[in-house]
């Protein structure tokens, strides 16, 4: 059995559920087998909102062992492979699901909580933002996605693509990138302008 | 067409656990269907109604209440057409009068209940577990435990609920609802039936006299010959193995407790997973029981399974111990790391230290990371409301809650909800408060919650004369719950006219003397004649009118628009006073770094509704908008 666990943060509004689709649909197109739980942050803007990801592989054998067979949507405690945070707080906030070996990628524009904004609470600085995430693992790619995406674009409507591409050059994901580009083009309208932005994002991540 | 009505069996998708719900009804041959929406399973009727271009036949409808859909759906069954109703799991409580007679009259088409339950209560005021309603309305319970099954159980409730006269709860919790993963499809029929034929049957009909006993009497004989031929259902599974701890777990559970016997090492342990909740196979419990020295319940909520399985096992003469809640407690969601934490005790083994290495650096690093919570989204009319609420009635009233978005007021910086507990909660305790505490009681209502079940309450209020200044904000959709037309629903996102209420009238009607209109978008205008409204004596009403921002926004998005509007926000004017990003803490106003290093308030055009609050709340008239129309090329 091979999994690969992807665990996607964000806040409402951003579109981190829509991203778990599109990682989704693309095991679809390949026959590999997925499974999600997504939290949706009751239904509300600005709040955390996650999504998992899970991949697996399997071979006959085990696909006839009912206990093998079960899969559940909800990755256990540090069993991320990947996460992938379009914020930096959340990133953090989802830290119990990584362990020494899981590859971070987030976001580097912070949006405030509202305790935040009403002067109760005090955002950390993202230096140390990251020397949290650092302690759990040495693979930590924070990425000024938003000045990226500007740049490239003019504005962010690309950005989750950006994200994508980012996630499927630094991520070990068991599905390939032409199968991303491939769902990107089924659900999402302006190929030519995401198929640009899917390869910002891998060119982003320098590999 | 919508790839959910696809009649490829064997063809796989990725499905939200709502729609693989929908499917299987539609799999089963549905003819009627009726909801009213509620997180976690809203999507199910958002889904259907969508569904009806694909099942022309199909009758989806969106009801007043969960009392009205509960009935009609009833009333369909009798007919002979197959019938689903919908609901969150606290929309039992409105549907229960109607379910408690479903078992007495039994159903001709089967009729299957859905339930979205909650645990954890992320977004409900209760985490009630509804499996206990069963032990007294006699209706079956299948807890499917992944999207695919959530399919197959759904298409197979109905012909449990036809074969055992009486009709089937699906019990679905949130994390199953939501989650979105791959769906085999099956096969439609061929001809569902749409068409019903109500035929006279007084006995089972009327229940009136000593026929009312004698359908009680009836019930119970067939949630009685269910249990007895529980075991040739199918919905149980036992994984045998050598162990002498037994687990008895259901629903998502089973994945997550597979998943932590494999982490935890020790993979032969046997598993009986229910599919049935109710009734047990009694036979099922009994050996399963006897096979092992001790049985642990993992289930989430309170212990149904559990009660039950003890109360089986005591029958079977056993005396094996059995427990569950010991360890896994009765209320907060039971998630795949509480599994994996009580399993660990159970068998006492060990979770890998390096699993935890994440958790161990969020909890020394705890402190440092602020909470977040919701908030209205931009553009959003109860922003605004709120806004001018507070600045109306200050800290000296009771702010009497209710259910939808605008609940969110109850957070920083408005709090304007001093109680929230069920749909028009605001209202009816409301006017107990006022009666006997001489603080001034304002109460918020949605137009949707209103309606469901706030009629009643404000009728109660008028005719008895309570004192109390009442908000109705009509923003005239079903919000929260993705935007299901709701009574005073006026236009819809395509431009389509639909029949709304007078709500001015029917308020008029009611009974209510003073009655105003109020513009969220105005807060000025909102404040003074809030400070009006809590001068005046007896019952008051504002009907409060703003369409949802996301709503109107979907609507102008569909023609080309007549003009580009910009809101900029001026930093040389800006005396920093606060009240646009704390007062009224819309996320479209953030704090950036000025040229010279300091903090300054900057509008985020991406987020930005143009809904023009902040600039007419502005004091130094540092928020400003402009209009740009284009000139059509001659």
């Amino acid at each position: 059995m091979r999994r690969y666990d992807v665990l996607l943060a964000g806040i409402g509004g951003q579109g981190v559920i829509t991203l778990g689709t599109l990682l989704k649909l693309a095991a679809l197109r390949e026959g590999v087998d997925v499974a999600g739980a997504e939290r949706r942050g009751g239904a509300q803007r600005e709040g955390p909102v996650t999504s998992n990801v899970r991949y697996r592989l399997l071979t006959d054998e085990e696909r006839g062992d009912p206990r093998k067979a079960a899969f559940s949507g909800a990755i256990p405690r540090g069993g991320a492979h990947l996460l992938l945070a379009l914020e930096p707080l959340e990133a953090v906030r989802s830290l119990s699901y990584a362990n020494a070996e899981t590859v971070i990628v987030t976001v580097v524009t912070p949006r405030v909580p509202t305790a935040v904004r009403l002067g109760t609470a005090v955002y950390p600085p993202l230096e140390s933002l990251w020397d949290m995430l650092r302690e759990v693992t040495p693979r930590v790619y924070p990425v000024d996605l938003e000045g990226l995406t500007r740049r490239g674009f003019g504005d962010l409507r690309r950005l989750n693509v950006v994200a994508l591409g980012l996630a499927s050059a630094l991520g070990d994901l068991p599905v390939s990138a032409e199968a991303l580009l491939d769902v990107v083009r089924d659900r999402l309208p302006g190929f030519e302008d995401n198929r640009r932005a899917f390869e910002l994002g891998h060119e982003a991540a320098g590999v | 067409m919508n790839p959910l009505a696809s009649p490829g069996a064997g063809r796989k998708l990725l499905a939200m656990g709502n729609e693989a719900l929908a499917r299987g009804a539609l799999e089963a041959g549905l003819g009627y269907f009726t909801t009213y929406p509620g997180t976690p399973a809203s999507e199910v009727g958002v889904v259907l109604q969508e569904l009806r271009a694909d099942f022309p036949g199909l009758y989806a409808e969106i009801s007043v209440n969960e009392h009205v859909a509960a009935l009609a759906a009833l009333g369909a069954s009798w007919t002979g057409v197959r019938a689903l109703v919908t609901m969150k799991h606290v929309g039992m409580n409105v549907a229960a009068e109607a379910l408690h007679f479903a078992a007495y009259t039994g159903v001709k088409g089967g009729l299957v209940v859905v339930v979205g339950s909650d645990p954890g209560a992320g977004s409900s005021t209760s985490e009630q577990d509804d499996r206990w309603y069963s032990l007294h309305t006699h209706l079956p319970i299948l807890e499917p435990s992944d999207i695919q099954e959530a399919k197959e159980m759904t298409r197979r409730a109905f012909d449990l609920s036809e074969a055992f006269d009486l009709p089937v709860v699906i019990n679905a919790p949130s994390k199953l609802c939501h989650n979105i993963g791959d769906l085999a499809l099956g096969a439609l029929p061929i001809a569902p039936r749409y068409r019903g034929n109500f035929e006279r049957n007084p006995e089972r009909y009327l229940n009136l006299f000593d026929m009312a006993a004698r359908n009680h009497g009836r019930a119970l004989a067939n949630i009685d010959r269910l249990r007895a031929e529980a075991g040739g259902q199918g919905f149980d599974r036992l994984l045998p193995g050598p162990g002498r701890t037994g687990i008895l777990t259901s629903g998502l559970h089973y994945g997550y407790v597979l998943e932590a016997l494999e982490i935890l090492g020790v993979p032969d342990v046997p598993v009986l997973k229910i599919g049935m909740s109710y009734p047990l196979d009694p036979a099922a419990i009994a050996s399963f029981v006897a096979s092992v020295d001790r049985v642990v319940v993992v289930e989430e909520l309170e212990g149904f399974l559990e009660l039950q399985a003890k109360h089986l096992a005591y029958d079977a003469g056993l005396r094996t111990p059995i427990t569950g809640k010991e360890l896994f407690p009765a209320w907060g969601e039971l998630t795949a790391d509480g599994v994996l934490d009580g399993l660990a005790e159970v068998f006492g083994a060990a979770v890998p230290d390096a699993r935890g290495l994440g958790q161990r650096v969020l909890a020394a690093h705890a402190a440092e990371v602020p909470p977040r919570q919701g908030a209205f989204c931009p553009g959003c009319p109860h922003r605004g409301t709120a806004y001018a609420l507070l600045r109306a009635a200050g800290r000296d009233v009771v702010y009497a809650g209710d259910i939808g978005c605008y609940t969110l007021s109850v957070l920083p910086p408005f709090r304007v909800s001093d109680f929230v507990t069920c749909m028009n909660c605001g209202t009816g305790s409301g006017q107990g408060i006022a009666r006997v505490d001489g603080t001034p009681v304002v109460a918020l209502v949605g137009d949707s919650t209103f309606f469901h079940s706030g009629v009643a309450s404000l009728l109660n209020a008028v005719q008895n004369g309570a004192d109390l200044l009442l908000l109705v904000l009509d923003n005239r959709w079903v919000a929260m719950t993705g935007h299901q037309p709701s009574p005073t629903t006026d236009v819809l996102v395509d431009g389509t006219r639909r029949a709304a209420v007078d709500l001015m009238g029917f308020l008029k009607a009611l009974g209510v003397r003073w009655v105003r209109r109020g513009d969220p978008f105005s807060p000025g205008t909102l404040e003074n004649l809030i400070r009006d409204g809590l001068k005046e004596r007896g019952v008051r009403v504002i009907v409060v009118e703003g369409e949802c921002a996301l709503q109107s926004e979907r609507r102008q998005k569909r023609g080309p628009p007549a003009f580009e509007e910009y809101v900029d926000l001026d930093p040389e004017r800006c005396q920093r006073c606060h009240r646009c990003y704390r007062e009224l803490a819309c996320p479209a106003i953030r704090e950036t770094v000025g040229p010279a290093g300091e903090p300054v308030y900057a509008i985020d055009d991406a987020l930005c509704q143009r809904c023009g609050v902040c600039e007419a709340l502005c004091p130094n008239s540092a928020i400003t908008r402009t209009r740009v129309v284009r000139r059509r090329a001659a």
